[in-house]
């Protein structure tokens, strides 16, 4: 169950109408390294996860991402909430604009519409997690991307913000995976799928 | 818990508790830990003018800075809230830790009736906490979040 909080996790208000700007940032709503995909990714591995405080972590991180994909649609509809047809004529955003107007769509930069297949849910507790500390990275890559292409400190500052939001996570699925390691058997951590083989014996040691 | 390095298999280490931002330059940074606060300099010279967080614009009325403040009060708690969430799902034995939280949870409580009573209520909970629950739809009420500056 979820309840709806009426604010941003972090405030977002732009003044400046920019659909280019607007085009480039939609990547982190809808695309392969976008927040959407984290949540989806983060909520649906916790299911399966051996180690109890794992699973609850991916709650969290995956709330928090929901808030984050918050932020980029509002960072997205203020860009565009003024928008002239000659803007959307002169800074790219005319392809976005003809199948969606200014209604935010989940899509990568390129145009690529959100797919499940940009993220996984392997059934594997040292994969998934490995896949996570990727993931942050993927993300944060993204945002020094945007950050060098992009000036306005009204649209920085928030993007500065969810970049570090990635920086933290990373460290603490880095701590969840420890906390894995330490239910198996260092000698050899491939020994079985703690998700899979042996979930029994798991339980006992925690 | 500390880290176990082993060939085949990554490892991170362990985050030591140690000093903590206050909640203004936490929720700036994105983080409550300086340990965990490594910017991107190498774009920094790009920014033409530093933006203060929660700095209201000169032309809003006095009543809505007045309220545009407790909304980035709660903003500066709830972050701290959100932050040492996580830090304890990895560390959960944590005495210091669990009474900050412990401290900014019940901060974040009184700061959110307090800005259901003035203004209007930003979650499901907070609608019993406003003096006119029983008479108005007051779960409508406020601008939606994602309107930013130009309300």
């Amino acid at each position: 169950m979820w309840n709806y909080e009426k604010r941003l996790q972090f405030p977002v208000k732009i003044t400046k109408t920019c659909p280019k700007t607007a085009q480039l940032i939609i990547s982190q709503y809808g695309g392969p390294d976008g927040e959407l995909s984290a949540s989806m990714r983060y909520l649906s591995q916790r299911y399966t996860m051996p180690v109890k405080e794992v699973g609850g972590l991916l709650t969290d991180i995956g709330t928090e991402e929901l808030a984050h994909m918050e932020m980029i649609c509002a960072m997205v509809y203020q860009l565009t909430r003024d928008l002239t047809i000659e803007d959307a004529k002169t800074a790219g955003f005319d392809a976005y604009y003809v199948d969606h107007t200014k209604a935010l769509w989940p899509q990568a930069a390129a145009g690529l519409p959100f797919s499940a297949m940009e993220f996984q849910s392997k059934g594997d507790a040292i994969t998934d997690l490995t896949e996570d500390l990727a993931a942050e990275q993927k993300a944060r890559t993204v945002y020094d991307n945007l950050l060098r292409m992009i000036t306005d400190p009204e649209v920085r500052e928030p993007l500065k913000f969810l970049r570090t939001r990635e920086i933290v996570h990373f460290q603490r699925f880095g701590e969840a995976l420890e906390k894995t390691k330490g239910t198996l058997d260092s000698k050899n951590f491939y020994y079985f799928n703690p998700e899979f083989d042996k979930p029994s014996e798991l339980t006992k040691t925690m | 818990m500390e880290a176990n390095e082993a060939l085949a298999i990554a490892t991170v280490p362990c985050q030591q508790w140690g000093q903590l931002y206050e909640e203004g330059t936490a929720l700036t940074n994105g983080t409550v830990f300086p340990d965990l606060n490594k910017p991107f300099y190498v774009t920094d010279t790009l920014v033409d003018s530093p933006v203060t967080m929660g700095k209201a614009s000169t032309s809003l009325d006095p009543k809505q800075m007045e309220r545009e403040q407790l909304m980035n009060k709660i903003n500066q708690v709830s972050f701290f809230v959100n932050d040492l969430t996580l830090y304890l799902d990895t560390h959960g034995d944590d005495k210091e830790a669990l009474k900050v939280l412990s401290d900014k949870g019940k901060e974040r409580a009184t700061l959110l009736d307090e800005f259901a009573e003035k203004y209007y209520p930003l979650t499901c909970d907070c609608i019993a906490k406003c003096s006119k629950a029983g008479e108005e739809n007051l779960w409508a009420n406020g601008p939606a979040p994602w309107e930013g500056a130009c309300i």
